[in-house]
C-alpha cells in the first residue's frame, strides 16, 4: 500500500468515525465541556501559581536586594562620605539610594552606581564601562506606560524583571531627574570581599550590617500555598478526566457496532487505531482550547482573592491582574492531550482487541462488571494500604499528599463494589414487583455509573473535609483571638516614637502599659523574631500554651527559660523540656504557644533576658490595660503628645475583625475550588444519565408495556438517583472526615507549621449531603422530563428493533 | 475458479473435532455463479460464510479467493482482501447510522480506493434509492435498508459477495425482487454469490444449493 493510499484509507476511517457526533451533539458537547472544564481548573490554578511566582521574581529581581547583605546605620542615614570611607579601606560596597519620583504620585527612583553594583555591573555592562547607546534609565512596561501617561520626558530602557512604578538608574541620571543623590538609603555589600579588613564599625561607628533573610524568601514561603492550590487543581483535574473517561469509553461502547462494521469492509486494526487516535487529538486540542479560556477568565475573576490571600497571610504583594503567560498555557494544552490519552487508552485497548465477529454473552458481560468491581476494589485497598504505610513511615508535606491521593483514590476505586453490594442487599429486601425492578434496574445501571459516581464521592468528600477544616480552623482562630487579644489597647509605633516617654505617659495617666521588645536571630539557618515580654500577670492569663512544663511563666519571668511558638517546635522539633541551644545562647523550652497566621519561627523570653543579649532590640508597640481610664482619652493624648496616628491604633475588635478577614481571605479560592469541583461531578452525572438514555429504553420499554405509564417512570428515575446521591453522601461523610484530620494534623503541620484541634460541624456535612442530593437531583431532571415526554412510538421502536 | 474451500474445520471453545461447528468442509465456487447454503439453525452457516468472507479463521483446511490462500495471509492482508475483492451483506444490515444513504453506499468503495461515482450512481437507481439518498438509516424501513447494504456491497464490483439472510427482513415479493437483482448484477460483473438463506424459494433460484447440517454438507 503506498502511502497516499494510506492517508487516504485512514483518512475515510478517520470521517466515517467522526461523522458519529454529527448524530451525537449532546455527547459530543459533553466530552468537550468535560475535558474543558477539567483542563480549566487546572490551567486557572497553573495561571494563578505562575502569575504568583513572576511577582515573587519580580520582587527578588529588584536589585537582588534579598541576595545581598546590606550596610545601614543605626542612629542616622548614610552620606556618600560613609561610601567614599568604605571603598577606600577595601570594602567592596555600592550606594543605593531611593526617592519618589518629583510630579509623580507613587513611582519610586532607585538610585544604583553601576560600575560598583553587585550584580547590575556584570549583567547590564559586561565590557564594564556603560553603554553609550541605551539609555541609564531601566523599567518595565508599566512604568514605561505611566511615564508616558505623564507625559514625562524620560527615556527608558526595558527590564521586565523590574516590579511595577519602579525606575532604576545610575546616580549620574540624578540630576536630569531633578533628585538629589544623597542621603543613601543603605550600602550593598558585595558577597567576595578582601582578606583582612577592617571591621565597619570600627571605620565608623554605627554601620551595621544586615543579613540577607535566609528562610523569608516569599517563594519558599508561599511554596505550601502553591502546593495546595495545586493539589486542588490536580482533584479538580482527576475529577473531570472521570467525565472524559466516561464519556469517550460510552462512545466507544456505543461505536462498537461501527468499528465491526469498518473492520469488516477491510479496514485493517492499525488504521481503526490512528483515526480514533487523531479523533481523541483532535477533542483534546478543541477542549484544551477551550479550557484555557476557561481557565484564564476563571482565574482572573480568583486573582484578586489570591493576591489578598497571598498579602494576608505571607505578606507577599503579587499582582492581581492576570497575563497570558506561554508556560500555563503549554501546560494547559498538554495536560489536556495527556488527560484524554489517558481517558480514552483502556478505550482503544478493546478496540484494538475488539473481535470482529464475537459479542459478549450477557452473563459473561456480567461476570466480566464482576471481575472489573473486585479488581478495583482490590487496587483500592492496596493504595489505602500502601498509602498509610507512606503517611506513618514520611513526615513530610509530599507524603501527606501521597497519603490523600491513595486514600481518595482507593476509595473511589472500591466504592462500585460498595455501592453494587449495598443495592443488592436493598433489592433483596424490596417488596416483589415495581420496588424489586427499580433497584434491580439501578444495579444494572451502576457499572454505567461508576465513574461519575467516583467523581461525585470524590467532590463531596472534598467538600466535607475542606469544610470540616476550614470550620475547625475558624473556630481555632476565633477562641485563640479572644485569649490572646484581650488587652484593651494595642499601639503600634512607627518612626520616631520614643518608646521611654510613652510608657512613662501612659503610666502617669494610671493605665498599664506592656511593651512589646523584639529583636531577630537566625537559628539553624532560620530568622527567627525574638520577643521580650515584661513581668506582668497578663501573660499567664492571656497567653494560650499548647504545651508546656510546670511552673512554665514563674520559671520564665525569672529569665530561665523562653517559650517558642508552634511553627518552630515542629521546624526544629523542640518541645517543652529540651534545650535550645544556639551558638551560646543555650536555654530551656518552656512552653510552646499557637501563632496562626505566621508563617515565621518566632520565641519568646523576659525582657530582661532579652536585654543581656548582645542583640539589637527596640520596641515596636504596647499593650495598654486601661484599667478603667476612658480610652478616648488615651487615644487623643497619645495622638497630641506624641502623634501618634489613628491607624496605629487597635482595639480587640477591630484585631478580631481584621483576622477573621484574613482568614476567609485565604479561604477564598479553597471555597470556589470546592463549589466547582462538586459542579464538575454533578455534571459527570448528568452527561452520564444523558449517555445511558438510549440503552435505557429497552430495560424502560418492557414497563412501560406493563402498564406504568411514562410520569411515574420518570418519578422513578428522579427517586433512584436522589437514592444514588444519598448513598454516596454517606459513603463520602467519613472520607471526608479522614481527610479533614489529613489536612488538620498532617498538611497544615507541614506546610503551615501549625496543628488544630479537630471540631465537628455536622451542620457543614447535612449542608454537602444535601448539595450532593441537589446535584444527583439536577443530573437526573432532564432525563426524566424526557421520559415523561416519551412518545409511545419511541419505546415501540424497541419491541421492533427486537431480534 | 473464484472460491475454494478444501477440509475446512472449525472448532469454537470446548469444541472437539467430531463436535466441530464445520467438520471438513469443501466445496468451489466460480466468478458470474451463485450458491445457496442451507441449513437449520445452528448448522453452521453463518460461520461457514464469516469463514469465506476471511472474518474469521479455519482451523483445519484451506480457503482461497482467486487463487490467495488465506491461512498465508497477514490479518493487514486479510483487511485487504475484504477492502478490494469481498462483500458481505449481513442480516442485520451493518449501515452506520451516522451516515446518509448515499455516504453509505459510497463507504465501502472509498474505503477500497475504488469509488466510482458512475458505478455508484447507477446501482442506487437500480435499487429505487435515490429520493432516499440524504435519509439516515434510521428513517428508513428494512427493505429500504437491506437495499442500501446492498447497494454498498456492489459498489466495490467484488470477486466475492456474501449475503447472511439478506431478505430476512423483506416481505415475500420484495425479496424475490431482491434475490433477481442481487443476480442479475453478480452476472454483469462475474461476481461469486455466495448466500444464506432458510428458504426454500429463494436457494431454488440460485445457480446451485448446498445444505447444511451439524456442521457437514448433506447434499
Amino acid at each position: 500500500m503506498t502511502l497516499k493510499e494510506k492517508h487516504r484509507l485512514i483518512w475515510q476511517s478517520f470521517r466515517t468515525i467522526i461523522s458519529y457526533w454529527y448524530r451525537s451533539p449532546i455527547q459530543f458537547f459533553t466530552v468537550i465541556f468535560g475535558l474543558a472544564l477539567a483542563t480549566a481548573l487546572w490551567s486557572a490554578v497553573q495561571a494563578i501559581n505562575s502569575e504568583a511566582r513572576a511577582s515573587y521574581d519580580r520582587a527578588s529581581a529588584q536589585l537582588s536586594l534579598n541576595d545581598h547583605s546590606t550596610i545601614t546605620h543605626v542612629t542616622r542615614a548614610l552620606q556618600l562620605a560613609d561610601y567614599v570611607v568604605l571603598r577606600r579601606k577595601g570594602w567592596d560596597v555600592s550606594p543605593v539610594a531611593q526617592f519618589n519620583l518629583p510630579q509623580t504620585a507613587n513611582i519610586s527612583v532607585i538610585l544604583i552606581d553601576i560600575l560598583s553594583h553587585p550584580s547590575r555591573r556584570t549583567e547590564m555592562i559586561p565590557s564594564g564601562q556603560p553603554s553609550t547607546t541605551e539609555p541609564l534609565v531601566w523599567a518595565n512596561y508599566i512604568t514605561r506606560n505611566r511615564l508616558e501617561a505623564l507625559d514625562l520626558d524620560i527615556k527608558t530602557s526595558l527590564d521586565t524583571a523590574l516590579p511595577d512604578n519602579v525606575i532604576i538608574t545610575d546616580f549620574s541620571q540624578a540630576a536630569s531627574l531633578g533628585l538629589s543623590t544623597t542621603p543613601l538609603d543603605h550600602l550593598l555589600l558585595a558577597q567576595e570581599q578582601l582578606p583582612n579588613l577592617k571591621s565597619i564599625d570600627t571605620l565608623i561607628p554605627g554601620l551595621k550590617i544586615n543579613r540577607p533573610a535566609l528562610s523569608t524568601d516569599t517563594g519558599t514561603l508561599t511554596e505550601s500555598f502553591h502546593l495546595n492550590l495545586t493539589a486542588f487543581g490536580f482533584l479538580s483535574f482527576v475529577v473531570g478526566l472521570f467525565i472524559v473517561h466516561s464519556m469517550i469509553n460510552l462512545a466507544l461502547e456505543q461505536r462498537r457496532g461501527l468499528f465491526r462494521t469498518l473492520r469488516c469492509l477491510g479496514v485493517p486494526i492499525w488504521v481503526l487505531i490512528t483515526a480514533l487516535g487523531c479523533e481523541m487529538l483532535l477533542f483534546a486540542l478543541i477542549a484544551g482550547g477551550s479550557g484555557i479560556g476557561i481557565g484564564y477568565v476563571l482565574a482572573s475573576l480568583l486573582m484578586p482573592g489570591v493576591s489578598g490571600t497571598l498579602q494576608g497571610l505571607y505578606g507577599a504583594d503579587i499582582a492581581g491582574v492576570l497575563q497570558l503567560r506561554s508556560d500555563w498555557v503549554l501546560s494547559g494544552l498538554a495536560i489536556a492531550v495527556f488527560g484524554s490519552l489517558l481517558a480514552g487508552a483502556r478505550g482503544l485497548y478493546l478496540v484494538a482487541k475488539l473481535p470482529i465477529l464475537q459479542s459478549p454473552a450477557l452473563f459473561a458481560r456480567s461476570q466480566h462488571i464482576q471481575r472489573i468491581r473486585n479488581r478495583g476494589a482490590i487496587i483500592g485497598g492496596v493504595l489505602l494500604f500502601l498509602g498509610t504505610v507512606v503517611l506513618l513511615t514520611t513526615n513530610t508535606l509530599i507524603g501527606g499528599f501521597i497519603f490523600l491521593g491513595a486514600l481518595m483514590l482507593g476509595t473511589a476505586l472500591a466504592l462500585p463494589l460498595i455501592l453494587s453490594k449495598v443495592i443488592s442487599a436493598l433489592t433483596d429486601r424490596a417488596q416483589p414487583g415495581i420496588s424489586a425492578w427499580i433497584w434491580s434496574d439501578l444495579r444494572a445501571q451502576l457499572h454505567m455509573l461508576s465513574l461519575p459516581l467516583m467523581a461525585l464521592l470524590l467532590a463531596v468528600a472534598t467538600n466535607i473535609g475542606v469544610e470540616t477544616m476550614t470550620s475547625s480552623f475558624r473556630l481555632t482562630l476565633i477562641s485563640w483571638l479572644e485569649q490572646r487579644f484581650t488587652a484593651d489597647l494595642y499601639v503600634r509605633l512607627e518612626g520616631k516614637s520614643a518608646p521611654n516617654h510613652i510608657q512613662s505617659w501612659l503610666t502617669d495617666q494610671g493605665t498599664t502599659a506592656l511593651p512589646l521588645m523584639t529583636s531577630e536571630t537566625v537559628i539553624n539557618g532560620h530568622l527567627v523574631s525574638v520577643y521580650g515580654l515584661m513581668d506582668h500577670p497578663f501573660y499567664e492569663e492571656n497567653w494560650p500554651l499548647i504545651a508546656k512544663q510546670t511552673e512554665a511563666w514563674p520559671t520564665f519571668h525569672l529569665g530561665q527559660g523562653i517559650m517558642i511558638n508552634e511553627q518552630m517546635a515542629y521546624g526544629l522539633d523542640l518541645w517543652p523540656g529540651d534545650q535550645l541551644v544556639t551558638g551560646h545562647f543555650s536555654q530551656p523550652i518552656l512552653g510552646v504557644y499557637p501563632d496562626y497566621g505566621n508563617t515565621q519561627f518566632q520565641m519568646v523570653m523576659a525582657q530582661k533576658q532579652l536585654l543581656l543579649s548582645d542583640k539589637p532590640t527596640h520596641i515596636p508597640s504596647f499593650t495598654i490595660l486601661l484599667n478603667k481610664i476612658e480610652k478616648p482619652d488615651i487615644i487623643n493624648g497619645l495622638t497630641e503628645n506624641f502623634g501618634i496616628h489613628q491607624t496605629q491604633f487597635l482595639d480587640q475588635n477591630s484585631l478580631r475583625t481584621r483576622s477573621l478577614a484574613i482568614f476567609d481571605q485565604t479561604f477564598l479560592i479553597t471555597n470556589a475550588l470546592n463549589v466547582l469541583t462538586l459542579s464538575v461531578a454533578a455534571f459527570a452525572l448528568l452527561t452520564s444519565f444523558l449517555s445511558m438514555w438510549s440503552q435505557r429504553l429497552p430495560q424502560i420499554a418492557p414497563i412501560w408495556a406493563m402498564g406504568i405509564p411514562s410520569q411515574q417512570l420518570a418519578r422513578y428515575e428522579i427517586i433512584r438517583s436522589l437514592a444514588l446521591g444519598a448513598l454516596v453522601a454517606i459513603l463520602a461523610i467519613p472520607l471526608g472526615l479522614v481527610l479533614a484530620w489529613t489536612l488538620l494534623n498532617v498538611i497544615n503541620v507541614q506546610a503551615f507549621g501549625w496543628k488544630l484541634p479537630f471540631h465537628a460541624t455536622p451542620v457543614s456535612w447535612v449542608k454537602v449531603t444535601c448539595l450532593s442530593i441537589l446535584a444527583a437531583l439536577l443530573a437526573a431532571l432532564i432525563p426524566a422530563g424526557r421520559l415523561r415526554s416519551l412518545a409511545p412510538s419511541t419505546l415501540l421502536k424497541v419491541f421492533n428493533n427486537e431480534r | 475458479m473464484a472460491l475454494i474451500l478444501k477440509n475446512v474445520t472449525k472448532r469454537f471453545d470446548g469444541q472437539t473435532a467430531d463436535t466441530a461447528v464445520l467438520r471438513g468442509i469443501s466445496l468451489q465456487l466460480e466468478r458470474g455463479s451463485s450458491l445457496a447454503l442451507t441449513g437449520e439453525s445452528g448448522s453452521g452457516k453463518s460461520t461457514l460464510l464469516h469463514l469465506a468472507a476471511a472474518l474469521d479463521r479455519c482451523d483445519d483446511g484451506e480457503i482461497s479467493l482467486d487463487g490467495r490462500r488465506y491461512d498465508n495471509l497477514t490479518d493487514f492482508e486479510l483487511s485487504k482482501l475484504r477492502r478490494k475483492f469481498i462483500s458481505v451483506v449481513f442480516q442485520q444490515f451493518n449501515l452506520i447510522p451516522s451516515l446518509t444513504v448515499q455516504a453509505n453506499i459510497e463507504l465501502h468503495a472509498r474505503i477500497g480506493d475504488q469509488f466510482d461515482i458512475d458505478w455508484c450512481g447507477a446501482l442506487t437507481d437500480r435499487l429505487g434509492l435515490s429520493t432516499l439518498q440524504n435519509r439516515y438509516p434510521e428513517q428508513l424501513s428494512g427493505g429500504q435498508q437491506q437495499r442500501v447494504a446492498i447497494a454498498r456491497a456492489l459498489a466495490i464490483k467484488p470477486a466475492l459477495l456474501l449475503a447472511d439472510e439478506p431478505t430476512g427482513n423483506l416481505d415475500e415479493s420484495i425479496s424475490l425482487e431482491v434475490i433477481d437483482l442481487m443476480q442479475e448484477l453478480v452476472k454483469e460483473h462475474s461476481t461469486a454469490l455466495f448466500l444464506v438463506t432458510h428458504s426454500t424459494q429463494i436457494a431454488n433460484r440460485l445457480d446451485r444449493q448446498i445444505h447444511l447440517k451439524q456442521g457437514l454438507i448433506s447434499k
